[in-house]
């Protein structure tokens, strides 16, 4: 299955909350379950600071990053890693596929990526004839599925226990109403064959350390260590703002991301990569490949104001406790990043056309906000991209058409109080119809009847 | 023009006009209180709240003691280099079986570097083998007391310093290190926590050297 595209996000919206009602009851309680744990978590420490922190840290390598992402490269040299640079998902795509020609590689063992998923990394490892194997739990039932992840932390999260145990019937013989323990036994079981056999492991990365030339990665499972020290050859994705300065940074940054993302203190997995294997150890992999990729973030890089989403950790809490996000879930988006933070990093990454109408699928009721361990002002940079997309034009013409009329009859009092006492009179159906701005709201709502008496006229008699 | 120096030079265009921010200094890990217990404590109640279990032991004899009787009803074991090398100070080394594959045993055991008080994690370096620390199901780890660090950013740069104090490669990192910080889990199948998913279910510290 492949993404719908932002584009469609109207009708896929529509069609999710109608056809799929289980996905909003399981998306709603797990996010709830997210947002206590990480409640919690933000209690236990002084999180303002923390925050603050954490903005600073990044703005300073986004700020900087041109030195940054030289020190790294430099650094990866160093430690034996190759690094490569990737201007497109094309381009990095080729560049896998070279690795995978150079060293006959027959099968590949994927920790969770984020990257990967927007670089299309299993479709093209597929159609070389590689077999690639997903690891994390929720991502591997994504792809027996042939599925897409729904959320950027639970990948799984839009599918119930049932979904899962019939998943594990079918695939397993595993009995309908096993417990999650017996279907991630199975899973344990299948996979770890497929780890002791793949020739080429994948991961994603949280932060690139340009001091040490550290690839850091953020688990719970063991996949992702398992993933990097089991093949022969292990090919880390790394977005070019995952950059961090030090080693000193990146243990605030794992442990504030954990807290913002599952409410712990620390994933319980935490691996530090810095090269391929060295002569007095005993295993590891022999070679390490570091992909450094753009795909769109020098765009968004480039924005004067939405540069600052380029800090995100990808923790995932501003999807959480999103209400527009918990509806639905990811999937209506129609890209890899859903949610707020895919709603404002989609216009620059993308382009603003290709995003629409993502910026527009939020109540900028600013709680994401509230929750982003980095501080990413995302209400600020919805109504960012809602003024370009005013500005190019791509608001739906009947909206703009319909403020300059509005403006018009504004200007104009006795035109302005004929018009509404028309609307006044007029079923609701029928003030959507006479005030195509409105449409789209009032196909999703009802609404009392208007007052026969205009709020003006009310205000005069004292309103009761 | 290589991939490279395009991507860089547009970094350099975005970046022509912005201004610079200023790197804000080193995470202190600001909490209201501070912990009030001594690190080892702090370590314990992390490790534990993460599904971990702990135990400690004034000598390394006793320590090796009780964990050759904690393993003896096990079916094969992994043991690290420099586990097996810590285990020679205490009694009957002569039991200890190298060279199992790891993927074949049902316990692992291995010497950490040091841990970390501040997030309950075990500082795992690759000299005793990663495939040992992650592949059996049972992970026994033996941690020195007074390599319980308090902060993270104290405990990565002991490593640092202890490993390779010229800091040549890596900063003087080791290739990979592990935090490990309990047993494997995972919410993925219908939100409800499930251990031992693909690394070991069940992580067992045991800290050498404590009053």
């Amino acid at each position: 299955m492949s993404f719908s595209g932002p584009n469609k996000y109207p009708t896929a919206s529509a069609q999710a909350l109608k056809d799929k009602p289980g996905v909003r009851e399981t998306v709603i309680s797990a996010t709830n379950i997210a947002n206590k744990k990480r409640s919690a978590a933000y209690q236990q420490i002084d999180s303002d600071m923390w925050r603050n922190w954490g903005r600073d840290v990044k703005s300073h390598v986004l700020t900087n990053l041109d030195r940054y992402l030289e020190q790294a490269e430099e650094q990866l040299l160093a430690n034996g890693a190759k690094v490569h640079w990737a201007e497109t998902a094309h381009d990095a795509l080729g560049l896998l596929e070279k690795i995978v020609s150079d060293h006959g590689i027959g099968s590949a063992v994927k920790a969770k990526s984020m990257l990967s998923e927007e670089l299309g990394v299993n479709e093209h490892l597929e159609e070389l004839g590689v077999h690639v194997r997903e690891t994390d739990l929720g991502e591997y039932i994504i792809q027996l599925l042939g599925d897409r992840p729904s959320h950027i932390v639970g990948p799984a999260m839009h599918l119930s226990l049932e979904d899962c145990q019939r998943l594990f019937h079918e695939k397993f013989g595993t009995p309908l109403d096993g417990r999650p323990e017996i279907l991630a036994a199975a899973a344990r079981e299948a996979l770890r064959e497929e780890f002791l056999a793949a020739d080429l492991g994948i991961s994603g990365c949280n932060f690139l350390i340009a001091e040490t030339g550290t690839v850091a990665l953020i688990e719970n499972e063991g996949n992702i260590r398992l993933s990097t020290s089991l093949p022969r050859i292990h090919v880390a994705l790394v977005g070019i703002e995952k950059i961090v300065p030090c080693l000193e940074d990146v243990s605030g940054l794992i442990q504030l991301t954990s807290r913002a993302a599952t409410g712990q203190p620390i994933g319980n997995f935490i691996s530090l990569i810095q090269g391929p294997k060295r002569d007095d150890e005993i295993d590891g992999p022999e070679e390490v490949h570091v992909i450094l990729v753009d795909n769109g973030r020098t765009r968004l890089l480039a924005d004067d104001k939405a540069w600052e989403a380029l800090r995100c950790v990808r923790c995932g809490a501003c999807l959480n406790i999103c209400p527009v996000y918990r509806q639905t879930g990811g999937h209506p988006y129609g890209w890899t990043y859903s949610g707020p933070i895919g709603a404002i990093i989609a216009p620059g990454m993308l382009g603003i056309k290709e995003a629409m109408p993502l910026p527009y699928a939020s109540s900028l009721c600013g709680a994401c906000v509230d929750v982003c361990p980095v501080r990413i002002p995302i209400t600020e940079l919805l109504l960012h991209w809602r003024e370009r997309a005013v500005e190019e034009g791509l608001t739906p013409g009947i909206e703009s058409a319909g403020i300059k009329a509005y403006t018009k009859a504004a200007e104009r009092p006795g035109i302005f109080r004929a018009a509404a006492a028309v609307l006044r009179h007029l079923p609701l159906n029928a003030v959507g119809r006479a005030l195509p701005i409105l449409r789209g709201w009032i196909k999703e709502r009802s609404a009392p009847a208007s007052s026969s008496k205009s709020f003006m006229r009310q205000w005069k008699d004292g309103i009761k | 023009m290589t991939a490279r120096s395009s991507i860089l030079n547009r970094v350099l265009t975005a970046l022509e006009n912005r201004e610079v921010v200023a790197h804000p200094g080193y995470f202190k890990g600001w909490r209201p209180s501070t912990h009030p217990g001594s690190p080892t404590e702090q370590f314990r109640e992390m490790f534990e709240a993460a599904g971990g279990e702990v135990v400690s032991f004034k000598t390394q004899v006793e320590a090796s003691a009780w964990v050759r009787d904690f393993l003896a009803d096990f079916d094969g074991l992994s043991v690290g280099e420099l586990a097996h090398h810590r285990l020679h100070e205490g009694a009957r080394p002569e039991e200890w079986i190298e060279g199992i594959d790891p993927s074949e045993v049902e316990a692992g055991v291995s010497l950490a570097f040091g841990a970390v008080a501040e997030t309950g994690s075990l500082i795992m370096t690759p000299q005793d083998g990663r495939r040992a620390q992650l592949l059996p199901p049972v992970h026994v780890v033996f941690v020195d007391q007074a390599k319980i660090y308090e902060t993270l950013s104290e405990g990565l740069k002991a490593l640092r310093n202890e490993l390779h104090p010229e800091k040549n490669e890596s900063g003087g990192l080791p290739s990979a290190v592990g935090l490990h910080s309990g047993p494997s889990k995972s919410a993925d199948i219908g939100q409800v926590l499930v251990k031992g998913v693909h690394g070991p279910g069940r992580v067992v510290t045991v800290i050498v050297g404590s009053d």
